[in-house]
């Protein structure tokens, strides 16, 4: 068996035996019936005390043959607005960067939380999409009234 | 309080580490912190480090053995070769005084580490370092290594070393295993540490075994043992057997003792005093060494589990009165289970394997709410949902028909069943004394059941479907119907909709679902009225779970359309209820989008019901908007566009009733209430526009050039209406000029016909949507983006060409240019790029031949956005550019025009993008900068010239003339391809220099 296969077994096993409330995390369905490892579908749900909190917003996440060595891509389907988010719905985090911060040790919990940490705590840095980037930049309370519009259509259950 | 002074004696120091673990401020603290560390670190660290272990106090014995641990770490080069073996009597001689005069274990425990840390360092003068510590603490002193030689065999040692010492020797010996694991073993220096292991593996098994034997036989626990030491042994003995495991599989190496106490360690599950330690023991082997155990083990095991002590320990648990020892006898079974599940699958039928599975049912029916009353049956999903795979995995195999699938099957839909009684929700008195974490520990739960039950499916289908549809539909017959059962089948029910296929069961196990009386009966008052307090929670959560229930499966509806009427009613009653609103507005719509040429006739009664809803002064706005849209979907579906004009107006009516509240609140000074409300109503307009979209199925005519006939919207009455509309958005926008959110609202509701490609209410002639836009240019990013989706949305062939628009749009950016740069408006500067590279497809004549001057200010402001710090305005800039320099243009004057241009401008942007690749972008960036000049490269000739022109005058001190001249002859025999970002690439790193690396 692949190395990348063994892997996303064994990351499911750890995900079923453990993972933080409110998240999911599991291989999507394949076309031809039973299940595709190397596609999950996801559910972030915000952060407690955040102004996110209440939403729930789902992502799928894409591994390369190459995984782990290469990271997954991660996409918040339908796009999100948040001003690390492209338009295209793919996030954009140091952690899953090939050339930055990934690293085969870390774990798909790991991502999920770290892209719940995003949504309230956005890197100005690395903006990926206009929309929500300016916002942020420029009126801040706007964009706060945005995000609670966001979580009002993206309720969690 | 004393100042803070750097120590001068042993006494000094002493008093400093007092002070330290006292009481304090944190900065003094830290400053004491600092200063003890400097002292250890210092060249009289090694004196001091022995200073401090003579001291008789614990604490600061272990300080002493913590800075030998510093030293040994930080200076350890200092030593000479004739310092070591001398050193490593010391350490042992410490050791063996600490043990000799019952030193607590805080400080013995550090000086083992400290031990480690030596050798790790010098193994090579300490290679039978158990051994050492074996013989001196028999002796009770340190011998020399000559004397160890001819002391007798460590086995006849142990059998007469006390247990104080025996302990000490264990946590060393655990110690050792634990952190040569941690030893970076990619470095091929490191690869010694595994003989140096195996040297010690057989004092090592010696030690655990005099500490765990069982005199008597196996499973005979001996009558008198110490049962620290046991314990020590047992977590000594799993570091070992988890080492010697890892270095297996890495390096083949073996460990040919290590197996001969496994039985032996495993029988200590049945001792009381350390069933924790022997637990953990078994537990940590089951999950990380797996393949270091035997058969013969794992038979031991089995036996042990379903042996009359496990039973015990299974009745504790099963009486819901758990302690942890039965809790941890669980994570036993649990983990046993699915280290083995393949055996455990295949033999039910034997005596062991049905009592495992017997007990593993078990845990599903320990009394409780799961993660509220009870933990354990939330630790099985990894059994059940394996044990599932694996049979998913079996089909297709020759042994399909092999009667242990058909037992398992028989399993699965067990668990589903035990499951399906976990999930009921509780009624309202015991939901009130939760935690907010137990409530969501409890939904959680619900949901990874609905992902088992729903991999189960693939397995058990049919059954399956037709068990929970029955629960509900028996459930229904009684006259006091369990709410809780039905809410738990219906919420699994809701779960499977995904994995439906098209098997003919399904539609008649659905019809016979929403046939059932199960909407009537929950919308009847007085069942709820009849209801006890409690229950109340329940029979709301089981509308809740219906609501969602009839979304989930809007394609049934769809094939039965005989079905729709009472769920319909049902849902419309549901959204006058406030918690009920939003859940019940997204089903409607569900069901509308998937239903709306079935529902045509139901319209007259859905603008009714609207209308008893919009009363309710609780009116939720998410669900109003949805509905709207929902009735949209249906109004869309209608045959003509004239009988679509009576019900849109309907609606338009309502949300006009919004606007005139919101023109009431302003007058009366309500800004804050009256922008609520335009906002509102602008995102109930968008909704109604989004509605009457055609939907996606529709084919469209991509061959039809020509512009559309005069359509009904364009005439008499459907105008009439299409000018009520846009006057709805005038007003509103007029009442609130200078907010940006009401005028982006106001361009979302445009939106919604800009991608329609027939003419309907919404879809307006572009001059009004253009003088709407520049009337409220003050916004000028939000119309703008709106003008950026109005040319893409008449890009598209068939549709208007709009090139008089375009440019009024460019006459309003020649207005603003000159008062802004890239770098001061960046937001605005990307948007601005983005609005010019859409011209770029169908308007580019436009673009080009506008007036001279002006074109000249756009394109130097083009450039200047390559050059700016933003990402997205140097992004957006490069996209630009690599459009206007590949652009596709038939028309020959055109051609000519963009050429003679991009001639002006070449050698401006290849110095810009020179400046960007050596070094002047984030390295993220470069492969977008690099773009434009793939695409120079393929099609101008001068791009050489240009690219060592603009290398000439660049000054990066990291790159020599060499390098830049070698670096463009490669992009020029590359011709644009894909390796021309590697290099890119290349010259960006080694233009930066090397200060620059990733953290990682």
């Amino acid at each position: 068996m692949s190395l990348c296969v063994n892997r996303l077994q064994e990351e499911r096993k750890q995900w079923r035996k453990d993972h933080p409330f409110g998240f999911y995390a599991k291989p999507a369905k394949a076309p031809q019936g039973g299940l595709d490892l190397m596609k999950w579908s996801c559910g972030i749900p915000g952060k407690e005390k955040t102004q996110w909190e209440g939403g729930l917003f789902k992502l799928e996440m894409t591994f390369p043959e190459e995984y782990p060595t290469k990271p997954p891509k991660c996409k918040f389907v339908p796009p999100l607005f948040h001003p690390n988010v492209y338009p295209s719905g793919t996030v954009c985090l140091s952690i899953l960067n090939e050339d930055e911060a990934w690293k085969p040790a870390i774990t798909i919990k790991q991502i999920l939380i770290g892209i719940q940490d995003l949504l309230d705590d956005p890197n100005p840095d690395s903006p990926a999409q206009a929309e929500a980037y300016g916002l942020f930049k420029k009126d801040r309370a706007a964009y706060d009234r945005k995000i609670k519009l966001i979580v009002r259509e993206n309720p969690a259950p | 309080m004393a100042a803070i002074v750097q120590p001068k004696s042993v006494d000094d120091v002493v008093g400093l580490i007092h002070r330290l673990y006292q009481p304090g401020k944190p900065e003094e603290l830290s400053r004491i912190q600092d200063i003890l560390q400097e002292t250890q670190r210092s060249a009289g660290g090694w004196q001091l480090a022995d200073s401090l272990l003579e001291r008789s106090e614990s604490l600061i014995r272990f300080f002493g053995a913590l800075t030998f641990t510093i030293k040994l770490n930080s200076d350890w080069e200092s030593l000479s070769e004739e310092d070591i073996p001398g050193l490593c009597q010391r350490l042992v001689g410490w050791l063996v005084k600490f043990v000799n005069e019952d030193t607590p274990p805080l400080a013995v425990k550090k000086l083992c580490s400290t031990l480690v840390v030596f050798f790790i360092r010098f193994s090579e003068t300490w290679t039978e370092c158990i051994r050492t510590l074996v013989c001196c603490l028999a002796a009770g002193r340190t011998c020399s290594e000559e004397e160890i030689k001819h002391m007798p065999p460590s086995a006849h040692l142990l059998q007469t070393m006390k247990p104080g010492a025996k302990l000490v020797t264990l946590w060393f010996s655990a110690t050792l295993v634990e952190e040569i694991g941690k030893v970076d073993m990619k470095n091929i220096k490191n690869h010694h540490f595994v003989g140096k292991i195996q040297t010690n593996e057989s004092e090592a098994v010696e030690l655990i075994r005099s500490a765990i034997e069982m005199p008597n036989g196996a499973g005979h626990i001996p009558e008198n043992y110490d049962s620290k030491v046991v314990e020590a042994a047992l977590k000594c003995y799993q570091a070992w057997v988890s080492y010697s495991f890892r270095a297996y599989i890495d390096f083949k190496a073996e460990f040919p003792l290590m197996k001969s106490l496994m039985q032996t360690a495993i029988n200590w599950l049945a001792a009381e005093d350390v069933f924790e330690a022997s637990c953990d023991f078994v537990i940590g082997v089951l999950s990380t060494s797996f393949g270091a155990l035997t058969p013969e083990d794992n038979q031991a095991l089995a036996n042990i589990l379903t042996s009359p002590w496990a039973h015990r320990q299974y009745e504790l648990l099963m009486s819901g009165d758990a302690e942890w020892g039965s809790i941890q006898f669980s994570q036993l079974l649990v983990t046993f289970a699915e280290a083995t599940l393949q055996k455990i699958a295949k033999s039910f039928k034997t005596p062991s394997g049905r009592a495992m599975i017997e007990m593993l049912h078990g845990l599903l029916n320990i009394p409780g709410y799961p993660q509220v009353e009870e933990e354990v049956s939330g630790t099985t999903f990894e059994f059940w949902g394996s044990l599932v795979e694996l049979l998913l995995d079996s089909d297709g195999d020759d042994d399909i028909d092999d009667p242990w699938i058909q037992e398992c099957h028989g399993e699965v839909k067990r668990a589903v069943e035990e499951f399906w009684r976990k999930i009921r929700i509780p009624p309202a008195g015991e939901h009130a004394h939760w935690t907010k974490d137990q409530k969501d520990g409890f939904m959680s739960y619900r949901k990874d059941v609905a992902d088992f039950v729903e991999s189960a499916f693939s397995l058990i289908g049919r059954d399956l479907f037709q068990q929970l549809v029955d629960q509900v539909t028996k459930a229904l017959n009684e006259e006091t119907p369990a709410w809780e059962e039905i809410e738990a089948s219906l919420f699994l029910l809701g779960a499977l909709s995904d994995s439906l296929g098209d098997e003919p069961y399904e539609d008649i196990f659905l019809a016979q679902l929403f046939g059932s009386p199960i909407f009537t009966r929950l919308s009847d008052p007085e069942i709820f009225a009849r209801l006890p307090d409690p229950k109340s929670v329940i029979f709301l959560r089981t509308m809740i779970t219906s609501v969602s229930l009839i979304g989930s499966y809007a394609s049934f509806f769809e094939r039965r359309p005989s079905y729709l009427p009472p769920a319909l009613t049902f849902l419309f009653i549901c959204i006058r209820n406030p918690t009920l609103a939003r859940n019940a507005s997204r089903s409607i719509s569900s069901l509308c989008s998937s239903c709306r040429t079935t529902l045509t006739p139901e319209l007259a009664a859905f603008l009714q019901q609207y209308q008893l809803f919009t009363q309710s002064p609780s009116a939720d706005d998410i669900a109003k908007e949805r509905v709207l849209c929902a009735i949209s979907y249906v109004i869309q579906a209608l045959p003509d566009e004239a009988s679509k004009l009576s019900p849109i107006s309907d609606l338009l009516n309502y949300v006009e009733a919004d606007t005139q509240k919101c023109l009431l609140l302003l007058s009366h000074g309500q800004v804050e209430a009256a922008k609520e409300s335009a906002l509102l109503s602008l995102r109930c307009l968008a909704s109604i526009g989004k509605g009457l979209q055609a939907p996606d199925d529709v084919p469209v005519d991509l061959s039809n050039d020509s512009p559309p006939p005069p359509s009904f919207w364009t005439s008499s009455q459907g105008y009439m209406l299409q000018e009520k509309l846009f006057s709805l958005l005038q007003v509103l926008a007029r009442s609130f000029p200078q907010d940006t959110e009401v005028i982006e609202s106001a361009c979302a509701v445009f939106k919604t016909g800009f991608t329609e490609s027939s003419p309907g209410l919404f879809v307006f002639p572009p001059a009004l949507v253009t003088n709407f836009l520049l009337e409220n240019s003050s916004q000028t990013e939000t119309i703008l983006q709106a003008a950026c989706t109005l040319v893409s949305s008449h890009t598209i062939s068939g549709s208007v060409h709009i090139g008089q628009h375009v440019e009024q749009f460019l006459d309003f950016l020649s207005t603003i240019l000159p008062g802004i740069t890239p770098h001061s408006h960046p937001e605005l500067a990307t948007t601005i790029a983005d609005f010019l590279t859409r011209l770029l497809r169908r308007y580019t004549r436009v673009l080009v031949f506008y007036h001279e001057e002006r074109l000249g200010a756009l394109f130097i402001f083009l450039l200047e956005a390559l050059q700016v710090r933003e990402t997205l305005v140097k992004k957006q800039a490069a996209r630009f550019w690599s459009a206007f320099i590949s652009v596709e243009e038939d028309d020959v004057e055109v051609k000519k025009r963009c050429d003679l241009i991009l001639g002006d401008c070449g050698e401006r942007l290849m110095g810009k993008l020179m400046w960007e690749i050596t070094g002047g972008c984030q390295r993220s960036e470069v492969d977008d900068v690099v773009e434009p000049l793939k695409k120079l490269v393929t099609k101008r000739m001068e791009t050489k010239k240009w690219m060592q022109k603009a290398m000439g005058q660049l000054q990066v001190t990291t790159l020599t003339d060499a390098d830049k001249r070698i670096w463009i002859e490669k992009v020029v025999n590359l011709r644009g391809k894909r390796q021309t970002n590697q290099i890119a690439k290349e010259l960006w790193l080694k233009a930066r220099g090397t200060e620059f690396a990733y953290a990682s």
